[in-house]
């Protein structure tokens, strides 16, 4: 309890900060800002200022210092406490004057202090440094040999270099290792100042030395990359030799080095490595794509243990040469499963188009298995080229390969491949058949925004505060493509500045009114669904001929289609002279999916003599009241209706199911009121939960209150964790990672 | 029971006898010698176990091939729920502590590589610490605070010829991968716009907080938790998570940044492009750049945080891609990629496996990671994609110091025509630590 206490004084106190310490206030104009340098030196040079103030001042004398700022920095780089910070201030003036001030401390300092002007001095890669860096060198304490070393690396011209490479030579133990980073460095800057041999010198000769390896390897890097196509030659030793460090250096430079002599001497030394050896060098013939080691990865890819076998079909693939894609086809089907579910992904994935016609050929192979693989494939490329052939596939003799092409032509078809579909429905009469027509009809009803027209919109403090008509924005933005309006400022202005808005719209879907009011920083989406005439007149057409089942199939299937039209035809089957029809109708009618059939599914679910309709036009009438198009004096009517009719715990999760996927806050309150029923607890506060995280960011207040009632009566640790984590989002946000 | 290395290879070897595989592991692997065979486990170590290194050691812990030893971290605690966390995956004791990490560094030879998720202020330095010592290195973003400290990593990669991958992982994410592609591809059009999630309000701050008594150096190193960055009085709240806002600690655009950038530049073709132009718009605005290429990058930024619903998209970290033919966003807790047409989707799978069938990519961030580790390509979430990114963070954070347009040459990482600006692309590290 003590500690506790104690805890909380320290987190009280870690709360009260000092003032905040302003910072980053530079003047534009030259003349003030003259000024503020002179105010930042002041402040620097004054020695009881308080130590945040003179840090400040260092850090903006950063930026913006001068060369009078210089002997004032330079005097405190001996001052335990401001050195650092006099540094900070100082390594990013330009000019003679801070290298000068910088070698000037070298005798001044010593320790930490010592090291951090050696640092600024190779940072600075200042070369009149490099005779006194070069004696620190020799240094008994190694954070001063560290840093010295590490700046000669950075400063990296000739005379750093033979300083570092002499210091080499006697060095050992941990001075061994920072000298020879140091002697990288320099071979590294070397390079870049086209001093090629010099650094070709400097890395063999610490390669050659007793650095530890890693250094050693970073050398070979080196020694490598600076003798160019020259240095294929190293590298190819060292995948031929037995380091396997060296072979892990050979193969990361192959990642780096484009020369096409590389490619090929890889290419020609694969065949001949260990397996695990190959494993990484095909790998890397992958990355490099030079089609030149096609045909050795080819070779890999044809016998061998299965890892390497793997690792050339990928390598293939990258390299994406056409001439590849026969013998992948055949390890399509290989005898090994990991080699043929290699080369199934990988043709999947093959870039090139020639990939498409080789596997759409493959759907008439002889086995069924190579076909059924070749539709998949076909399917995962999207190769509508080849809708002809998964048309006669569907039509295959073997059940398996008809299943695959229609699962694909699902996927595929779209309007022009309907009728086709619809003759292939009424011939095979299949479920196959079915899904598939069923998929591609409800994919041509799509939502647009040119279905709907905004009559009216609103937006302000509604209903009785100042509000604008804000009616043209509206319909601008639904007419430039927008399908879910946000009610913010940043759309339609503030016309009730610090008042809750709330945005009001009256519009039509297809002809339908609908109108809905959302909070502000809500949206709403119209749902505006485009149903194609032609698919739904090729389906209505096709009903007066078909056989029975064909006919059933083809009611299931104008349910996913939707619209007027559909529904018409639907409606007029229920009094079709065929029972079976007509008990197809009117299940259709009953699972409607939108609101449109929502009082003849009321009607049903009141008096139809059918217990079984009943039920199920109940269910589709609560499964209604979650169409997002309804308003919301429409939906709390239909809840009514639905409640009074609803027996079962069934028929209420649907319900709550519903109004989750309604999700405004209206939905939220009627969800509420079941969270006292203990048999859809569960359910109930799920729904609440889901509602809560889509409104929290305009209904904070209302969604905290919801969610403190679901924190304390759910018994479900994922629920609790998302009610806590939204109830999380109605405080205000600490920063965060 | 613990399995060490040796036992681990020699049940694979049995394993792969008893299967009559070949045996794909040579003599050498018996030995560490700075590189991983693939059929080898990669040996571990943790530098700054906090709350997101904790996710990460998780999922990387679960990796079959990975076997985490040791953890080095400033802080008592953290050590030892790290070790917790490690001993217990293993059923051993085994996880050894370190505090400081030179003598880490410098005592575990056997690691091949390093999880580093300290604070910030620890990244880059930590990172170039551990690539010399012939580490390969997985560091959480941001990671570097400076463009100088980004430049070094990537050096240091390159010098050490190590594996590094920054921790926006989201570029192994099919959602935003999928978005990239569409924009990379050209199924969009070419882009004109692309918009990155830069939302954070933490602002930088100067201030020092308090000081409050140190606690016991086993308890907390205080000079090795401020590391490379200047000094200040102890207080416990900058080790709990206040660090964020500080500017002496931590970065500001880069916080989100560091990930949104390096998606938003993914799938942008970058080739020539030579400069950035940012429109300075007042404190904590949105900024606007304009890409050489002509391609408009807006840094967003409104207030708000990065977790709440915004025009472009509805979670955090969100990039979205703007072409004449349509449009692809992704954020946080998308089920499926946002796009103007659901038309768009309909190639998800083909895109998605294009992607992998070039890029040999596994969709999985860390594993991309550990493969690179033993095949030594560079990660998909390379240095010079850390690089990239940062650099345009690190330039919009001095974009609002100086208060004015800038324009930065990408290729030398140099503001043209600002010595200001250029000024403060380095920040000197505080002795004893250097890069």
């Amino acid at each position: 309890m003590k500690n506790m206490k104690w805890m909380l004084v320290l987190a009280a106190a870690a709360l009260v900060a000092l003032p905040l310490q302003a910072q980053w206030q530079i003047p534009a104009d030259p003349a003030a800002k003259k000024e503020y340098v002179a105010k930042l030196l002041a402040t620097v040079q004054k020695a009881d200022a308080p130590l945040i103030e003179r840090f400040a001042a260092c850090r903006e004398l950063s930026a913006v210092g001068d060369k009078n700022a210089v002997p004032v920095l330079a005097a405190l780089l001996t001052d335990e406490k401001m050195s650092h910070m006099a540094r900070y201030g100082l390594e990013p003036i330009p000019g003679p004057a801070v290298d000068a001030a910088f070698r000037d401390a070298l005798g001044k300092v010593k320790g930490r202090l010592l090291a951090g002007v050696i640092d600024s001095l190779g940072v600075r890669r200042d070369a009149k440094a490099v005779e006194p860096l070069a004696k620190l060198l020799g240094d008994g304490d190694i954070m001063i040999v560290r840093a010295a070393a590490a700046s000669l690396g950075r400063i990296g011209n000739l005379a750093a270099a033979a300083a570092l490479e002499k210091a080499l030579a006697g060095a050992s133990g941990a001075n061994l290792d920072v000298i020879a980073d140091g002697c990288i460095r320099a071979a590294d800057a070397l390079l870049a100042a086209r001093k090629g041999d010099k650094a070709i010198a400097l890395y063999d000769c610490v390669r050659a030395g007793k650095a530890p390896r890693h250094v050693r390897m970073a050398a070979m890097r080196g020694a490598i990359l600076a003798r160019g196509p020259a240095g294929v030659a190293l590298l190819m030793d060292q995948v031929k030799g037995d380091d396997n460090a060296m072979f892990a250096v050979a193969m990361r430079v192959a990642h780096e080095m484009r020369d096409a002599k590389l490619t090929q001497a890889l290419a020609a030394e694969v065949g001949k490595l260990a397996p695990e050896k190959q494993i990484v060098v095909l790998q890397a013939l992958g990355d490099r794509k030079d089609t030149a080691a096609a045909p050795a990865a080819l070779a890999a890819a044809k016998s061998g243990p299965s890892a390497v076998r793997v690792a050339a079909i990928r390598a293939v693939t990258q390299i994406g040469c056409p001439s590849c894609l026969a013998l992948l086809v055949a390890m399509a089907s290989d005898a090994d499963a990991e080699v043929a579910a290699a080369a199934q992904a990988c043709l999947a994935g093959f870039p090139s188009k020639e990939a498409d016609a080789t596997i759409a050929n493959l759907m008439s192979a002889p086995e069924a298995k190579t076909r059924c693989t070749a539709i998949d494939l076909v399917g995962q490329r999207r190769v509508m080229s080849a809708m002809p052939a998964l048309m006669k596939a569907a039509e295959d003799s073997e059940k398996q390969v008809s299943v695959a092409a229609f699962k694909v032509l699902g996927d595929m078809a779209g309007a022009k491949e309907i009728p086709a579909m619809i003759a292939l429905l009424t011939k095979t009469q299949s479920a196959s058949a079915e899904n598939a027509l069923s998929a591609v009809c409800a994919r041509q009803a799509e939502p647009a925004a040119g279905s709907v027209v905004i009559k009216k919109a609103v937006y302000g403090a509604l209903p009785d505060g100042p509000s604008a008509e804000v009616t043209k924005k509206a319909a601008e933005l639904v007419k430039g493509g927008v399908m879910t309006l946000e009610a913010t400022n940043g759309n339609f202005g503030d016309p009730a500045p610090r008042k809750p808005k709330k945005l009001s719209v009256d519009y039509t879907v297809n002809g339908i009114a609908a109108s809905k009011t959302v909070a502000e920083g809500e949206t709403i989406t119209f749902t505006a669904v485009t149903v194609s005439p032609a698919c739904v007149g090729a389906l209505c057409d096709a009903m007066g001929q078909a056989p029975v089942p064909a006919k059933q199939a083809l009611l299931r299937i104008l349910r996913s289609a939707g619209g007027p039209k559909a529904l018409a035809a639907v409606r007029a089957a229920m009094s079709d002279a065929n029972a079976e029809i007509k008990d197809t109708a009117t299940r259709v009618l009953c699972d409607w999916t939108t609101a449109e059939a929502a009082d003849e599914q009321l009607a049903l679910a009141k008096t139809s003599p059918n217990k079984t309709y009943k039920v199920l036009a109940l269910r589709g009438y609560i499964r209604a009241i979650g169409d997002a198009n309804l308003d919301a004096a429409k939906r709390q009517a239909m809840c009514k209706e639905a409640t009074a009719l609803i027996q079962g715990d069934a028929e209420k999760r649907l319900l709550l199911s519903a109004l989750s996927n309604a999700g405004d806050a209206d939905s939220l309150a009627m969800v509420m009121s079941h969270l006292d029923n203990a048999a859809i607890k569960d359910e109930s506060c799920l729904a609440a939960v889901a509602i809560s995280e889509r409104l929290v960011a305009s209904n904070p207040a209302v969604v905290a209150d919801a969610m403190r009632k679901v924190v304390k009566e759910t018994k479900n640790d994922g629920i609790l964790k998302r009610a806590r984590r939204v109830l999380g989002q109605t405080r205000p946000k600490p920063a965060a990672k | 029971m613990r399995v060490n290395r040796r036992d681990f290879l020699k049940q694979t070897l049995l394993a792969s006898a008893s299967l009559a595989a070949p045996n794909l592991i040579p003599a050498s692997a018996l030995g560490r010698d700075g590189a991983v065979a693939p059929s080898e486990r990669i040996v571990m170590g943790g530098i700054g176990i906090g709350g997101r290194g904790t996710h990460d050691l998780g999922w990387m812990i679960g990796e079959p091939d990975v076997q985490f030893v040791a953890i080095c971290d400033a802080r008592k605690n953290r050590r030892e729920a790290a070790k917790n966390t490690i001993d217990k995956k293993y059923g051993n004791t085994d996880c050894a502590l370190y505090c400081d990490i030179r003598q880490f560094l410098a005592e575990r030879a056997d690691i091949d590589a390093l999880l580093i998720a300290t604070g910030d202020r620890w990244h880059a330095l930590a990172s170039v610490m551990a690539m010399r010592a012939g580490k390969d290195v997985y560091c959480e973003k941001p990671s570097c605070l400076t463009i100088a400290q980004g430049q070094m990593i990537v050096e240091t990669a390159r010098r050490y010829g190590r594996v590094f991958q920054t921790g926006a992982q989201r570029l192994s994410e099919p959602n935003h991968v999928f978005a990239i592609e569409m924009a990379r591809t050209g199924r969009l059009g070419p882009i004109h716009t692309v918009y990155a999630d830069c939302r954070y309000r933490g602002g930088a701050r100067h201030d020092w907080l308090p000081e409050q008594p140190l606690p016991p150096k086993e308890e907390l190193d205080w000079d090795a938790w401020l590391g490379p960055c200047p000094w200040r009085p102890y207080n416990i709240g900058y080790v709990n998570h206040q660090w964020y806002g500080f500017y002496d600690f931590a970065t500001d655009v880069a916080m989100w940044g560091a990930h949104t950038l390096a998606q938003a530049l993914a799938g942008i073709d970058m080739t020539n492009v030579s400069t950035i132009e940012f429109q300075y718009a007042g404190p904590d605005q949105t900024i606007v750049t304009r890409l050489s290429n002509g391609v408009k990058l807006v840094l967003f930024r409104v207030d708000g945080s990065c977790w709440e619903p915004c025009q472009f998209w509805h979670g955090a970290c969100g990039e979205r891609f703007d072409g004449p033919e349509g449009w692809a966003a992704a954020a946080d807790g998308y089920s499926i990629t946002d796009v103007s047409s659901p038309a768009l989707l309909r190639e998800y799978k083909k895109v998605l496996n294009e992607y992998i069938g070039r890029t040999r990519r596994p969709m999985n961030h860390v594993r991309d990671f550990f493969d690179c580790v033993k095949s030594r390509r560079p990660t998909v979430a390379n240095p010079e994609v850390m690089f990239r990114a940062m650099s345009i963070c690190l330039a919009a954070d001095i974009c609002d110091i100086v208060k004015r347009n800038l324009k930065l040459n990408l290729v030398k990482s140099e503001f043209i025509g600002d010595a200001e600006a250029n000024r403060l692309r380095s920040r000197p590290m505080r002795a004893p630590w250097t890069m």
